[in-house]
């Protein structure tokens, strides 16, 4: 279970990305964060695994403060975290398999790294992960060979390699076609279900976030305005988490993106 | 027709004469003076490296004759020539792989994103900006007081020349990485030198082979020098057959030069396609 509590964020002195956020994740579901740019979603989900860090409040997972911890112990603790990225974050230089088995990096010694002597079980989980999202008969290929739906499944694997304790996904489908887009949320839901893990999906297109989500959570100026059932995210808390844009307008914006995408 | 023209605007025109230059009188002497100073520097200069206008003439003369005496090229001593090139190629190559370890910790220490703190950034810094600032020649010349005539000394010189060019072009391509994949391995989990190892190396590594072959290009061409101050290689045959008026010798020995030097740049050439 994550619990955030009373999360502050500040970049210098300028006014606060994230103000006294609250938010709860009890075990397994997939939960869609949603909100304008620059409402705090990317900062929030960083906060959680310390790539940036928090100003006040506490950000407890399973019962472990992650606020405080330095040095090994961060890292001990940011490998039961998975992250997945917007523009996938992989080694292009490296095949799919060393990107793959670099999620093990928190827990294998240094010379297994350097001499990619991976053990046994880690190779074999590898496999079994690469053979689950449909991409094995790559694992020689270089990581930059791939299709932009392909690479984000190499990131999906790498995650999952941590033996996560919850996977935080930004902006996931973000640079990806509808099309894979959506494949890529349908996979994030059915590996959230079967691993039964936490999932923190940042998100911008609702139409997925409703359709692939349990739980939805609107942000705004660094605070949560909407937490709720994807049925609930109504006219009028969409218009009340994008401000002042009108949802008519929104909708326009929305489809001719699609057509745009689709042609 | 005629009186429709004289209406319109364009008939007025000549009636007013503006004056136009491209430089207004301040700039225009301004630019007279930068002239004049400079042909006065010129002059300065030529006339105080005393150049003898005899020798000038003479050149041509002297030309003729040295080609003359130099040809035709003399073979008797190529087996000599033949290791010396051996040796110089050994110190090129030698020097170079030398340079390379030594200058991938000194890159790390002088690219910004790796450099442990401030203080090492700037010993970085200091080592690869001595290295540069001192020739080779330079270098070799303390390296033969230190080590005595020999490869040894060319080999060190080569080395420490080569140390400040190889880490300066590496620590800006460690500097000029992408950041995305490191932030992914830093939510991994991965300490600092997992992440060097993995995030790192593999974005610098056609770099620093780009940067390799081209240092060991150099490197090449220097090391025929080293022998003039008594560092190894082809220079000392070199230096020792101008100072006997051997020149059918020294003749034989340039051509080796060329021939090795061409090889080496097109090897160079060759291995640059294989690896990029």
């Amino acid at each position: 279970m994550l619990k955030i509590s009373n999360l502050v964020k500040c970049y210098g002195d300028s006014k606060a990305v994230l103000s006294d956020l609250n938010l709860e994740v009890p075990g397994q579901s997939c939960i869609a964060i949603i909100g304008a740019s620059g409402a705090g979603k990317s900062t929030l989900l960083r906060c959680i695994n310390r790539l940036v860090e928090p100003t006040s409040g506490t950000i407890e997972l399973n019962g472990v403060n992650l606020t405080h911890l330095q040095g090994s112990s961060l890292r001990m603790a940011r490998r039961r975290i998975g992250m997945i990225f917007q523009g996938f974050n992989l080694i292009d230089r490296l095949t799919v398999m060393e990107n793959v088995l670099s999620g093990r990096l928190g827990y294998v010694p240094f010379w297994r790294a350097a001499l990619r002597k991976y053990p046994q079980e880690d190779i074999d989980r590898a496999f079994h992960l690469m053979e689950r999202v449909g991409i094995a008969h790559y694992a020689n290929k270089r990581a930059d060979e791939l299709s932009g739906g392909e690479r984000q499944r190499v990131g999906v694997v790498r995650a999952l390699m941590q033996e996560p304790e919850i996977l935080l996904a930004d902006e996931p489908t973000a640079s990806l076609d509808p099309k894979t887009s959506v494949q890529i949320m349908e996979l994030l839901r059915s590996l959230s279900e079967e691993y039964r893990l936490p999932v923190l999906i940042n998100i911008h297109n609702v139409q997925e976030a409703k359709e692939f989500t349990q739980r939805i959570v609107g942000m705004r100026f660094g605070r949560i305005i909407f937490d709720g059932l994807p049925s609930d995210l109504d006219a009028e808390a969409m218009d009340h988490v994008y401000d002042g844009v009108p949802a008519a307008e929104r909708e326009d914006a929305q489809g001719v993106i699609l057509r745009a995408a689709a042609g | 027709m005629v009186s429709a023209a004289e209406d319109t605007p364009m008939a007025g025109m000549g009636a007013a004469h503006r004056a136009w230059s491209r430089h207004s009188p301040r700039e225009r002497w301004t630019r007279y003076a930068v002239t004049l100073l400079i042909g006065l520097a010129a002059y300065w200069s030529i006339y105080n490296i005393d150049i003898d206008p005899e020798w000038v003439m003479d050149a041509p003369v002297q030309i003729a004759d040295l080609f003359i005496r130099m040809s035709p090229p003399d073979m008797s001593r190529l087996p000599s020539i033949a290791s010396a090139i051996v040796e110089t190629l050994n110190i090129a190559t030698i020097a170079t792989v030398l340079g390379v370890l030594v200058s991938m910790p000194v890159a790390w220490l002088a690219a910004q994103n790796t450099t442990p703190n401030r203080a090492t950034l700037w010993l970085g810094r200091v080592i690869l900006v001595s290295s540069r600032s001192v020739n080779t020649i330079i270098w070799a010349l303390l390296f033969v007081a230190i080590f005595g005539p020999g490869a040894l000394a060319g080999i060190i010189a080569i080395m420490f020349r080569s140390i400040g060019f190889l880490g300066k072009l590496m620590s800006e391509a460690i500097e000029e990485i992408n950041r995305a994949p490191i932030e992914a391995l830093e939510a991994v989990g991965a300490s600092r030198m997992k992440i060097i190892l993995y995030g790192i190396i593999p974005q610098v590594v056609p770099t620093f082979v780009a940067v390799t072959i081209l240092r060991w290009d150099i490197n090449l061409r220097e090391s025929t020098v080293l022998g003039l101050v008594g560092a190894g290689g082809i220079g000392l045959i070199l230096q020792g057959s101008i100072d006997t008026f051997a020149w059918q010798t020294v003749s034989t020995i340039l051509l080796a030069i060329i021939a090795m030097v061409v090889a080496g740049e097109a090897l160079a050439a060759w291995l640059r396609n294989k690896v990029m």
